[in-house]
């Protein structure tokens, strides 16, 4: 039973993180029908934002008391920025000038791009794993024999705010509603007066934003980082979007929790080994018994 | 999928002669290719060759599925490994020659196509691409977790090869690399022979219009389950020859270097960067990239901007590029690709076509 809660709550912790990432590619793929292959090295920018930047900042102020924690705020906000422009660039040079090409040519690009990051990350921060800053002191936290830290509170807490804020700007605001509208038929969209171009720039910016966010919650909890960090944990939210039904929030919310919660306890059994594979197989089922996802609406995809 | 439209036939009728000049031409160049090891003493070039070789053939069997039947793999990992590995465990364990095991390799490269086919094909566009490396990537986990049948992480190492001996006479010992050099012609010539012949095929015709638009295709009777198979399993058959070839040539494999997403990825740009669905295209692409590649690792385009004195070697900017470039071969490679697909998005045989259209016609 303990084990049980205490896999659970990693799960729980981790699927958080894979949630961050699949909003970011839940509302690209939605509006776009574009697997944007480079969000994960966003992930991976955000992260060396928050190594760089932490370093510094603990410097400066420490890593105690309040000064610290407004620094790891700061941080978060600097890594978002960062990544918000970074999105913004990518879809500016990569992408728009191929809006009206085959979906799969931006694909291949989006693969491009991810090498660039990828190998551009190799060369400017150096291939070999850098140990991420503790922003702030780590507590662990035991709760009836299931231990936990304040990070994985952090990291959940964060990840609920940032989730309701979306939800948010999805479904309360005037932008989540072009946001929509265009995600349901850009063409019309845009002869509503939408301006289509400025919606879609502005989703890559939110998602982004997010990778940033998850990129410093990820260093936190898994302080080993380097440049093709983010491959995997981008490709497993990609599945995670996909599990959830691909165009929504909450869909995209619970794909990431069950992917974490999934791999957690492959992770604790004896399988442990094949650990990164589970999400795909996942994937792979999910795609043959009911490829709408588990809260996504069925339509005959048309390529 | 538009993308064959928009690479345009070239204007044959107008210019007979220049078909004729670049059909001796190549014809040349394939007889020139045999003479070669005769006069060229140079591993180096060797070396080269037959990694262009490869990658020709690599890149010419994607081009089979995803060019002529547009259904983009980027799960071809799977298929290079499975050649690869069976040949190498093959020889390894069971002392099975290599001019066999690239055979059972092939076999079991289409035992995993026939299964990989047939569930990831009922998905299309970009679900297919994200099924493909699934389970690409669930090969290359499998590999590196099954370490009683596969070694692992260590990877298979072979230290030597048997002589081949055909009728009581030795025919070569595999020691220099003149013998890999035929085999990797031989191959490229086979799968660029392949393409041709399933271009002009009635085979050909259903892949194309499977590309073109898979429910039309549908709707006249084309079985798009089975024709996807058809083409993937050729596809595939000839990717594991290049995976048996590289894995003997190099002698040691593990699972990211056979298995990895990036040699996946790698094929997919050969294509993309010569031009999808042509049969040129995967050859310019491979002779282009596998000596940018090469140069780049041994740094050998530092050297020669230094040589030139575009930029001194004592200076930042000299010793940054000696530092840095020689790990930056992907890094360009990610800048190509974006340029190409902005750029060409035929590829650079549909950007020549285009070209010589374009004069064609004024």
């Amino acid at each position: 039973m303990q084990t049980l809660l205490q896999n659970l709550l990693n799960g729980i912790a981790a699927g958080s993180i894979y949630a961050l990432i699949a909003l970011g590619y839940t509302m690209v793929y939605g509006i776009l029908k574009l697997i944007n292959f480079a969000h994960g090295d966003i992930f991976m920018i955000g992260s060396f934002v928050g190594y760089y930047a932490g370093n510094w900042a603990s410097g400066k102020l420490g890593t105690t008391g309040v000064a610290a924690t407004v620094s790891a705020a700061g941080i978060m906000i600097l890594s978002m920025i960062v990544c918000g422009t970074l999105g913004y660039l990518n879809e500016r040079i990569a992408y728009r000038p191929l809006r009206n090409a085959p979906r799969i040519a931006s694909l291949i690009t989006a693969i491009g791009v991810s090498f660039f990051l990828e190998y551009g990350g190799q060369m400017v921060f150096g291939p070999d794993p850098k140990f991420f800053p503790t922003l702030v002191p780590k507590n662990v936290i035991n709760l009836g024999g299931v231990v936990t830290t304040n990070y994985q509170l952090i990291v959940l807490a964060v990840a609920l705010v940032f989730m309701g804020l979306l939800q948010y700007i999805v479904y309360g605001t005037k932008f989540g509603r072009a946001m929509r509208a265009v995600s349901f038929n850009f063409e019309t969209a845009s002869l509503m007066g939408i301006p289509t171009d400025r919606v879609i720039s502005t989703t890559f910016i939110i998602g982004s934003m997010l990778a940033g966010v998850a990129g410093i919650l990820y260093g936190l909890s898994y302080p080993r980082i380097d440049p093709l960090m983010g491959i995997l944990p981008g490709l497993k939210a990609f599945v995670a979007a996909v599990l959830g039904g691909i165009v929504n929030v909450p869909g995209a919310v619970v794909g990431g929790l069950v992917i974490g919660i999934i791999e957690a306890f492959v992770g604790g059994s004896q399988y442990s080994n094949y650990r990164d594979a589970i999400a795909f197989v996942i994937l792979i089922v999910i795609l043959l018994v009911r490829p709408s996802g588990l809260f996504g609406k069925y339509e005959a995809e048309k390529v | 999928m538009m993308e064959a439209q928009t690479i345009p036939k070239p204007i044959i009728p107008r210019f007979p002669s220049l078909k004729f000049i670049l059909r001796a031409v190549a014809v040349l160049i394939v007889a020139a290719l045999f003479f070669v090891p005769n006069y060229v003493e140079d591993t180096y070039i060797l070396h080269m060759m037959i990694l262009i070789f490869i990658n020709v053939v690599m890149g010419s069997s994607w081009n089979i599925l995803g060019g002529y039947t547009g259904q983009y793999s980027v799960g071809h990992a799977a298929y290079f490994g499975a050649g690869a590995y069976t040949t190498m465990l093959l020889l390894q364990y069971k002392q099975v020659a290599p001019w066999y095991g690239v055979w059972v390799g092939a076999a079991a490269a289409l035992v995993v196509a026939v299964i990989i086919g047939s569930i990831c094909f009922r998905l299309r566009g970009p679900y297919f691409v994200l099924a493909s490396i699934a389970v690409a990537e669930i090969f290359r986990v499998a590999t590196l977790n099954l370490k009683d049948i596969t070694n692992g992480a260590e990877g298979v190492l072979i230290t030597e090869i048997p002589p081949l001996v055909i009728g009581g006479r030795l025919i070569t010992d595999w020691a220099s690399k003149v013998p890999f050099y035929y085999i990797g012609l031989v191959f490229a010539l086979l799968i660029i022979g392949v393409t041709w012949l399933v271009r002009n095929s009635k085979l050909g015709y259903y892949f194309q219009a499977i590309r073109e638009d898979q429910d039309a295709a549908h709707s006249l009777g084309i079985g798009l389950t089975f024709y996807k198979n058809v083409a993937l399993a050729i596809s595939a058959i000839f990717t594991s020859l290049a995976g048996s070839l590289y894995a003997v040539y190099v002698g040691f494999i593990d699972p990211s270097t056979v298995l990895g997403l990036d040699v996946s990825v790698q094929i997919v740009i050969i294509c993309i960067i010569g031009g999808i669905g042509t049969i040129t295209g995967p050859v310019v692409g491979a002779v282009l990239l596998v000596p940018l590649s090469e140069a780049l690792r041994s740094n050998m385009i530092t050297d020669l901007l230094i040589k030139v004195g575009i930029v001194g070697e004592e200076t930042r900017m000299g010793l940054f590029l000696k530092e840095h470039l020689s790990q930056a071969h992907v890094l360009i490679y990610g800048i190509l690709v974006v340029v190409t697909i902005l750029y060409m998005p035929a590829g650079i045989v549909g950007f020549v076509r285009r070209m010589t259209a374009r004069k064609a016609r004024a």
